[in-house]
């Protein structure tokens, strides 16, 4: 069930009257039932690993915490582990690492017959089980106490707002909001709704209405010139944004309207002025996980330069590796990896430039990367790349789409101007707020697409 | 805000459908500024001797101001590419109840086969067209309900973009220049082999209508205009049968106009289905050396 559709509006409207009318047990156990029957609209067969995940969790979370030996408890913190990238594993990345190893022993010279193995991708797996997991490793390092509820953890780890596209809200800070009775406040139902309509405003005004006019450039690389190329590569950087940030305000603001705070999960960005703060503002929620379960375990930036820059570019490997099983997704990772490098590299050196210059670099630097990130293969990312810079027919089929691209781009300077007077910290009244939703929605009205486009992150 | 939330809510939903109406009522307001044909129809600037109507091959083959030069009459082709005859069949009635009933009404049975998806798209048509708003309603209920409540929606398709953009540029009959190619045609060879050639019930039940209508008073001819010889090929037995059924129905009220099998030389064609600049002036040749067109002229 998309967000971006007429049951999912219905199946809303339906849970929050319910969500407010029951108190205590009941509640909890009505919010778990829904989010299992939201998530089996995307396929019911795949609920058995949320339930696997969430009884594995909840089992080695309890012995983790009852246990005195730390032998003992390290055994169970890595069946945990082992467990959730198990998963992943079989689910997400069998084929990749199949393929991987065929090419690894064509190069040795050995003949064997190729056989892949046809696999659905869960929706979410990749969100739910990195929530999972952090629980067994927070109770491991003594950051929280065990849930022994198990109905509560089993919505903890399915809670349908944020299940399948994030963010990745941390046992830390869902678990307490879950215990505790949620009263139904207006301030909450107008803030809530306001994040709301703004993310279906990204959704299907920006992202979607980019995506008619991006997609093709990818399937049919020669049916265009280079200038198109340019464009739809600048582009995509909104879409993807708008995509995401779309997602996660929609997942925010119905956790709000329900009484809990999930946190941001995209903080403006694009008005980043470094590669760093650039992942300070992006995905807030997976790299904060990154950061605090891989990198900081790693040795962070405690034993020297080079042992801090190979731990970065572990993180952001991985990184891209979360993304998908795929070498454009890893090289993604690593390129920015690198960036990462020669951004803590030239923070020594004292330069003066103004800041829109830093964030337009930045902006330019993350838009060539997403041409990996989007790109299905190397072939696609060499063409690509080539056309940008072959001024050969620079402008042939320029006008492909002109109506898409004339309303993209109006969309795109709403998306640029809200986050530039948000990153100014201008306040607005209220009732300003009030005729910008409104805005908003006419916006979604006239301009949105309404054909139950994926977001993107579905398949991560 | 929070102080009142109930009457904050009752002035947000006010706002929110009182602009819309305000807006939505704007965005009709400009389409007549636009020159495109169904726009100028409900704009009362379309009237006409001789209307065509069909999906995009007769909206490709056939140009309005060629027909009207050679024929001396006022043609206007309201043919919509991807447009079901169920449809044009409104289109038809609309015209009717506006300008009266034409001279003569060219229908391209291809029409006859094509579905109901693209209806959607054109529904800034429920501001104009009651006889729209029913087929909608019947067809795509949820978007019948949607456009009412929230009447900007019912401004949002490339359609109405399409009006709008016609605002600024003079509407001109786009045509094909391409060619066929040979990877072209090989891809429709080996495309899967479903039979395109089966008219559907609403279309074939809505041609039944628009005869019972309007014959005697318009002279209806049914009309089928070229497709590539590849296609004829392939669909042989199922274009044979089509035809067949529509002969044993139609023929002997009706002048039928076959050209499916005209044209032979890739050169006319732009894709299977459609011809380019240089096949639809040859169209033009075979139709002028037409014992009933010769009667017109």
């Amino acid at each position: 069930m998309l967000f971006n559709s007429i049951n999912f509006l219905v199946f809303l409207i339906l849970f929050l009257f319910t969500y407010f009318l029951l108190k205590g047990r009941v509640r909890v156990f009505f919010c778990l039932i829904s989010s299992y029957i939201f998530y089996s609209f995307f396929n019911y067969k795949f609920l058995i690993l949320i339930i696997l995940s969430t009884i594995t969790d909840y089992l080695a979370g309890l012995k983790i915490s009852s246990e005195k030996n730390n032998l003992k408890r390290k055994s169970f913190l890595f069946i945990s582990i082992f467990l959730n990238l198990l998963i992943l594993g079989v689910f997400k990345y069998f084929n990749f690492f199949l393929d991987s190893f065929y090419n690894l022993i064509s190069i040795l010279n050995i003949e064997v017959k190729k056989i892949y193995v046809e696999i659905l991708l869960p929706v979410g797996i990749s969100f739910f089980t990195f929530q999972s997991m952090s629980y067994s490793i927070d109770i491991y390092n003594r950051k929280i106490k065990v849930e022994k509820d198990l109905l509560r953890f089993a919505t903890f780890v399915s809670f349908f707002p944020q299940l399948v596209a994030g963010p990745i809200v941390r046992a830390k800070k869902l678990l307490p909001q879950l215990a505790v009775f949620q009263v139904f406040k207006w301030s909450n139902l107008f803030l809530g709704s306001e994040l709301i309509i703004y993310g279906f405003f990204l959704k299907l005004c920006v992202a979607d209405r980019l995506g008619v006019i991006i997609d093709p450039t990818y399937s049919n690389l020669m049916d265009y010139g280079g200038s198109v190329h340019l464009i739809t590569s600048i582009l995509f950087s909104f879409q993807i944004y708008s995509d995401f940030a779309g997602y996660s305000l929609i997942a925010i603001g119905i956790g709000r309207v329900m009484g809990f705070n999930f946190g941001i999960n995209f903080k403006r960005p694009y008005m980043a002025s470094s590669i760093q703060d650039f992942w300070r503002r992006w995905h807030i929620s997976l790299s904060s996980w990154l950061k605090d379960y891989l990198y900081i375990p790693l040795g962070g930036n405690r034993f020297g330069v080079s042992k801090k820059y190979k731990n970065i570019l572990i993180v952001m490997f991985l990184g891209g590796l979360w993304h998908g099983a795929s070498v454009t997704f890893l090289l993604w990772g690593i390129c920015h990896g690198v960036l990462l490098i020669i951004g803590e590299t030239l923070k020594k050196i004292k330069y003066n430039v103004p800041n829109f210059f830093k964030q337009l670099t930045v902006f330019i630097l993350v838009s060539i990367l997403w041409i990996f990130f989007r790109s299905e293969n190397l072939e696609i990312i060499k063409l690509k790349f080539l056309k940008i810079v072959s001024f050969e027919n620079y402008f042939y089929n320029f006008s492909y789409d002109l109506f898409n691209l004339v309303i993209g781009f109006i969309m795109v300077c709403i998306v640029i101007i809200e986050d530039f007077i948000k990153e100014k910290k201008i306040k607005f009244s209220k009732s300003f707020r009030i005729f910008l939703s409104i805005f908003y929605l006419w916006l979604i009205s006239f301009f949105g697409i309404f054909n139950g486009t994926n977001f993107i992150y579905f398949k991560f | 805000m929070f102080k009142n939330p109930k009457r904050t809510i009752i002035i947000f939903c006010l706002l929110f459908l009182i602009g819309d109406r305000i807006l939505s009522h704007a965005g009709v307001y400009i389409t007549k500024f636009s020159s495109l044909p169904i726009a100028q129809l409900y704009n009362k600037n379309l009237d006409s001797d001789i209307l065509i109507i069909g999906n995009s091959r007769a909206y490709r083959h056939f140009y309005e101001d060629d027909w009207s030069s050679f024929l001396n009459l006022k043609v206007s082709n309201l043919s919509l590419p991807g447009a079901p005859l169920i449809h044009l069949e409104v289109i038809l009635d609309d015209y009717v109840s506006i300008y009266g009933k034409p001279e003569y009404i060219f229908i391209e049975l291809d029409s006859l086969i094509t579905n109901l998806d693209i209806l959607p798209s054109f529904k800034f048509l429920m501001f104009f067209s009651d006889n729209y708003s029913l087929l909608i309603k019947k067809y795509f209920r949820k978007i019948y309900h949607i456009s009412n409540l929230i009447n900007l929606y019912k401004l949002n398709s490339t359609q109405y973009l399409n009006v709008i953009h016609k605002i600024f540029e003079n509407y001109e009959q786009p045509k094909l220049y391409s060619q066929v190619s040979k990877n072209q045609l090989e891809n429709f060879k080996n495309s899967s082999n479903t039979n395109r050639f089966k008219s559907k019930d609403y279309n074939f039940e809505s041609l039944e209508r628009i005869i019972k209508k309007y014959n005697g008073k318009s002279e209806i001819i049914l009309l089928i205009s070229p497709f590539h010889p590849e296609v004829i090929n392939k669909y042989h037995k199922e274009i044979d049968e089509w035809k067949k059924n529509l002969n044993s129905i139609f023929k002997n009220e009706f002048r039928m106009l076959d050209f499916s099998d005209s044209i032979t030389d890739d050169k006319f064609f732009n894709d299977p289905f459609h011809l380019n600049n240089l096949g639809v002036k040859k169209l033009k040749e075979i139709l002028l050396s037409d014992r009933f067109f010769e009667k017109i002229l």
